[in-house]
């Protein structure tokens, strides 16, 4: 029985011993795939020995050097430079975005002033967790020891300063290798790129804003001196007599976190002229032409239109205006009271302002996103007519008053403008923007008048952004 | 031979070249090793490949005495035990099937009862097929066994008896058997 067994023994051992089966081809694959990842990372622990060595030998000789030239305190305390600025880096910042895995250096000077003392030693887990945070992928031993228990130190003394949590983020030396370098430059990037898409999302701002309009008209504009002669008087038909007026009000600007934002609010401006002068005289007859002298005598008889009675009709660069006088005044030419030698005869200016109520919708583009930024503007706004005078006065008194006749209620404007901001803090911000603005339909709703001013500001404004 | 040490040489230099020689001239023998211990070809090639692994990283303590054959089986066997030893804590694993893997030698006759050898181990329950292949193919002995298989040497030994009985019986239905084995 027993040779028995071992002949089975035997019998199987000499077929399968030698027996030999070619692998298939994918396991030769697997095994030099996994020998040349090994290859890899013996490699890599030569490379990182080696750092470790190098870096240990650098942090003895810079130790002996800082301790040879009276140096007090830490080596690398407040001298840590960024190699960014020449600040020294504070790198804390309050944790609100937990994806971020690495490091952004930036300056806080505010930093320098607190003086809370804590022990090194103090709160191990939370130091643990700081250098996990700096370094999530490498070795610690990699980098000098001191230089990171300094800057942890710092993160605790703050953070028991102030009870908030902060993030502590890369620092900024001038130990660091350029790949360090390359990293805290483009987390930099990245971070400025954060505060950009926080501060783009949806945000609604109010301000104020304000300027002084010059106002021209366009050369098609039609008076209605063009169409009735008879009204050609002082007015001169030029660019110039607008006055520049101050435009003024309040913003309200939304923006969805895009490079658009859309505002509106109110302002209220005026336009205005001072077509000119003319003399009154008080001692006069019943009879009062329809006349409007400046600067020379003639008088003549007014058109079948205008009334008879004792009014004055005014042509501005905004309509008609009739003027009614006080009974008895006579119109005569300018400084004919030197000519009469008496008090009863003065010279009174003609005044005439219009003012609007203008509700701007006005879109913005952002050319440039930086603390420093540059937008285009342009909209529409609408003008509700609030207050349409002209007066004939001197300083003293106004002894005629009226209006435009046919004055429109309702004007539209267009605006366009290009903008300069600059981000003074988080919620401020300062504008500056030369603004075109076009009248897009008369100021008169009289058919034989067609005046569509044209006005450039430059619009100062400041607004919070919330 | 000196070939050979050249080879080895190579594989403690760390030489790519060299591993691939290595693996291109032992990996049949080394596979069909692995073929029978373990419960099918997947686990066959995992186990040849985690054994070339482990050789490749051992063998710069190989001092060039003894078989350097029999220290390369003595790993790519140990592999085969630890599945084994994890497979046995998991349910029952399906019986090795017909491997189509492509044989070296020419001997059409001994290949066709080789393979039908290996099926009959195969067909043996998982513990006497491993005492059976550790005993009487790969030469340990039942102290031996007893302590990488962790069961007692009475163990080993009734399993080694058990599994020669089966495969008599089963040798004898498929007409292997020759009038001395019948006894």
């Amino acid at each position: 029985m027993q040779d028995n067994q071992d002949h089975i023994d035997k019998f199987f051992r000499d077929k399968l011993n030698a027996y030999e089966v070619v692998p298939p081809e994918n396991v030769w694959s697997k095994i030099s795939g996994s020998l040349a990842d090994k290859r890899r990372k013996s490699r890599k622990l030569w490379i990182i020995g080696l750092s470790a060595a190098a870096s240990l030998l650098f942090a003895i000789a810079a130790g002996w050097y800082f301790v040879g030239s009276d140096f007090n305190g830490p080596a690398f305390s407040e001298d840590i430079h960024t190699g960014f600025t020449d600040e020294t880096s504070a790198i804390i910042q309050p944790s609100t975005n937990k994806t971020h895995d690495v490091s952004i250096v930036i300056d806080d000077k505010k930093m320098n002033n607190r003086n809370t003392s804590i022990t090194p030693e103090a709160d191990t887990k939370r130091r643990a967790k700081l250098i996990k945070e700096l370094y999530p992928n490498e070795i610690t031993g990699r980098k000098e020891m001191g230089v990171i228990n300094t800057l942890i130190s710092k993160a605790i003394q703050i953070e028991q300063a102030t009870n908030t949590e902060y993030t502590l983020l890369a620092m900024g030396n001038s130990f660091l290798d350029p790949s360090d370098m390359e990293i805290l430059a483009s987390n930099i990037k990245k971070r400025d790129e954060l505060n950009k898409n926080e501060k783009r999302k949806n945000t609604v701002s109010v301000g104020l804003q304000g300027s002084p309009e010059y106002r021209f008209v366009s050369s098609d504009t039609e008076y209605a001196s063009d169409t009735y002669p008879i009204y050609q008087g002082n007015i001169k038909n030029s660019q110039n007599d607008f006055n520049t007026n101050v435009t003024g009000g309040i913003t309200v600007a939304y923006s969805s976190g895009s490079r658009f934002s859309i505002q509106s609010g109110f302002n209220y401006g005026e336009i205005s002229q001072n077509p000119g002068q003319v003399g009154i005289s008080f001692l006069g007859a019943n009879n009062i032409y329809d006349h409007f002298a400046q600067d020379d005598d003639s008088r003549f008889q007014g058109p079948s239109n205008v009334n008879q009675d004792n009014n004055l009709v005014v042509e501005t660069q905004m309509g008609l205006s009739n003027l009614q006088m006080p009974l008895g005044a006579n119109m005569v030419s300018v400084n004919s009271f030197e000519k009469n030698g008496t008090e009863m005869v003065r010279n009174y200016r003609v005044e005439q302002k219009a003012g609007y109520l203008e509700i701007p919708l006005i879109v913005r583009y952002k050319l440039i996103d930086n603390r420093i930024g540059l937008h285009l503007l342009g909209g529409v706004n609408t003008n509700f007519l609030l207050i349409n005078e002209v007066s004939l006065r001197d300083d003293y008194e106004a002894i005629a008053n009226g209006k435009i006749e046919g004055l429109n209620p309702l004007t539209f404007t267009s605006s366009v403008g290009l903008g300069i901001n600059y981000s003074i803090s988080r919620h401020f911000l300062f504008s500056i923007e030369p603004t075109l603005k076009m009248h897009l339909n008369s100021i008169n709703n009289q058919s034989y008048i067609n005046v569509r001013p044209m006005s450039v500001g430059l619009f100062t404004g400041l607004t919070y952004q919330f | 031979m000196e070939n050979l040490e050249k080879l080895i040489q190579g594989c403690q230099e760390g030489k790519g070249k060299a591993h691939s020689e290595l693996y291109k001239r032992f990996s049949p023998m080394l596979f069909g090793v692995c073929l029978r211990y373990s419960s099918d070809k997947a686990e066959a090639e995992d186990t040849l490949h985690e054994g070339f692994i482990t050789i490749f990283k051992k063998i710069g303590q190989y001092a060039f005495k003894g078989s350097f054959e029999g220290w390369m089986r003595k790993v790519v066997v140990n592999h085969a035990l630890e599945k084994y030893r994890k497979r046995s804590k998991m349910t029952t694993v399906e019986d090795m099937k017909v491997f189509d893997g492509t044989h070296s030698t020419e001997d059409s006759e001994s290949d066709l009862n080789a393979q039908q050898l290996m099926e009959l181990i195969n067909e043996l329950s998982p513990q006497y097929k491993l005492v059976f292949n550790l005993y009487a193919i790969d030469g340990y002995n039942h102290k031996e066994i007893a302590n990488m298989l962790n069961i007692s040497e009475g163990t080993s030994k009734s399993n080694l008896a058990r599994a020669r009985k089966i495969l008599q019986e089963k040798m004898k239905d498929y007409g292997f058997i020759k009038s001395e084995y019948a006894r």
